[in-house]
Parts: structure tokens; C-alpha cells; sequence
């Protein structure tokens, strides 16, 4: 039985690591598309890169990098404060805010091409 | 049923040891099979992950990138408690609320940015003020000048 445990554990750890090692090689080499991640997203189009979306890509970033860095540290997972939770979620609604508003106004894709 | 057996002072039926023990490992690796599989067909492409974290219009998503960066940090970081703990590998007891709320958040923001998207690409629907008549002009054509 401890051989079917040890063996199960071990089988899941690298189907995950497998799975998430196929899609970051797919990322980095295109043929998952990426195309517009970061673009403001109007009826007309693509628009210029979004702080918003910058900054929450930033946040997403920092948060998984300090989750997995605590579960590696001390073998738990980590208390997050609710005001870490709060800015995430401030973040996501001036995202949020920001796309819907833009796509109900669909203003043109590159408001700085508007004068030629 | 092991414990019913143990609590009426008969002795654990080895039979069922060794069938647990027996579907244990076929549904071990039957997972593994599929799994197997499916990365085979993901690296292979016919598992197409194009699309992966698109929206409704092609392009990509940040909310799904966010979705997925979460599910598998969560996912791993799981993983590796389970593998530490102290006596084999155990669930841990409990998971703190603020992962929950983080994988709610990320959850609820791609539902949300769904909504958005199938909602700005609705048709709207225009309905035109209704034309005034255009005025008729009536021509007269006189008569032919001369003899009839």
C-alpha cells in the first residue's frame, strides 16, 4: 500500500508538472496565442497597451511568485492579509471597469492617430 | 466495513486488503494512462491550445492567463504540502481562506470579463424613425397639336 501511496504521489506531481511545462514551452514559442494580452480591446479594434492590464498582470505575477515561494519555505500554504486581497481586487475592478466602459464606447484603436 | 469487522472482534478479511489494493493500482494507472495521453496529444497538437486563454473575438485574455497562472500555482504548491508532510504524503488539514478567495477572485473576474465580452459583441438593435412619403409629381402630357 505505501508503494501504490508513494507511486500515485509522485504520478500526479509529475502529470501537473508535465501539463504546466507543455503550456509554457507552447507560450514561449507561440503556438499559444498572446496576441492582444496586454491591448486595450475596443469595437474598433486593438488599441495601445493598457496600465491596467499591466498592472495586473504585475500583481498576478508577484502574488503567485510569493505563494509558491512560501509553500516551498515552510511546506503550507501562506495567510494572505486582506488588504493584499482587497488590492487585488481593486485591481481587477479598474480592469474590469476599464474594459467594459471602452467596449461600450468602442473608441478608436490608437486615440493618438486621431490628428493625421 | 473493515471497521464494522474490527469493532465485532472478527479479524480484517486479507481478501479485501488485497482488493483494495488491486483497484488501487488499476485506477492509478489508469490515470496515468490518461493523462499520458493527453499531454502526448497536447505536445503532438491535436489537443489545439491556440486558444487556450482566448476570449470570445480570438485574442488573449488576461483574465484566463490569470485563471490559469493561479490554478497551477495552487495546484503545484498542493502538490508539494502533500509530498512534505511529516508522516507520507497527506492532504493538508485545512487551506486557508485567502487561497480560496484568490482562486474566487480570479475565478469572478473571468466570468465577469466573459460577460463583458458577450455583451459588447450583442448586435444592437436600431430601429430607424419612419420616412415621410416622397411627394408624387403628376405629369400632364398634352394632346398632340393638329388634326385629330
Amino acid at each position: 500500500m505505501t508503494t501504490l501511496i508513494t507511486f500515485a504521489t509522485y504520478e500526479i506531481g509529475i502529470v501537473v508538472c508535465a501539463l504546466a511545462a507543455v503550456v509554457v514551452f507552447q507560450f514561449l514559442t507561440g503556438r499559444i496565442n498572446t496576441r492582444g494580452l496586454l491591448s486595450e480591446k475596443t469595437k474598433a479594434g486593438l488599441g495601445p497597451v493598457s496600465a491596467a492590464r499591466v498592472q495586473l498582470l504585475l500583481f498576478t505575477l508577484a502574488f503567485a511568485i510569493y505563494v509558491l515561494s512560501e509553500v516551498v519555505k515552510k511546506h503550507q500554504f501562506p495567510e494572505i492579509e486582506t488588504k493584499w486581497l482587497i488590492l487585488l481586487g481593486g485591481s481587477h475592478s479598474i480592469y474590469l471597469g476599464g474594459k467594459g466602459v471602452l467596449s461600450l464606447l468602442g473608441l478608436p484603436p490608437n486615440p493618438s492617430q486621431e490628428g493625421e | 466495513m473493515l471497521f464494522l469487522l474490527q469493532t465485532s472482534g472478527a479479524a480484517p478479511d486479507p481478501n479485501f486488503h488485497l482488493l483494495a489494493l488491486v483497484m488501487g493500482w488499476i485506477v492509478t494507472v489508469l490515470i496515468a494512462a490518461f493523462a499520458l495521453a493527453i499531454i502526448y496529444k497536447m505536445i503532438k497538437g491535436d489537443i489545439n491550445l491556440m486558444y487556450l486563454i482566448a476570449g470570445a473575438d480570438g485574442d488573449a485574455s488576461l483574465s484566463r492567463f490569470q485563471f490559469l497562472i493561479f490554478t497551477f500555482v495552487i495546484a503545484l504548491g498542493l502538490f508539494l504540502i502533500i509530498l512534505s508532510a511529516k508522516d507520507g504524503p497527506a492532504f493538508p488539514p485545512t487551506i486557508p481562506g485567502g487561497i480560496l478567495a484568490l482562486l474566487g477572485i480570479s475565478g469572478g473576474s473571468y466570468v465577469t470579463s466573459k460577460a463583458v465580452d458577450a455583451n459588447a459583441s450583442k448586435p444592437q438593435v436600431v430601429i430607424a424613425p419612419a420616412q415621410p412619403a416622397a411627394p408624387t409629381t403628376t405629369v400632364v402630357v398634352p394632346p398632340p397639336a393638329g388634326g385629330q
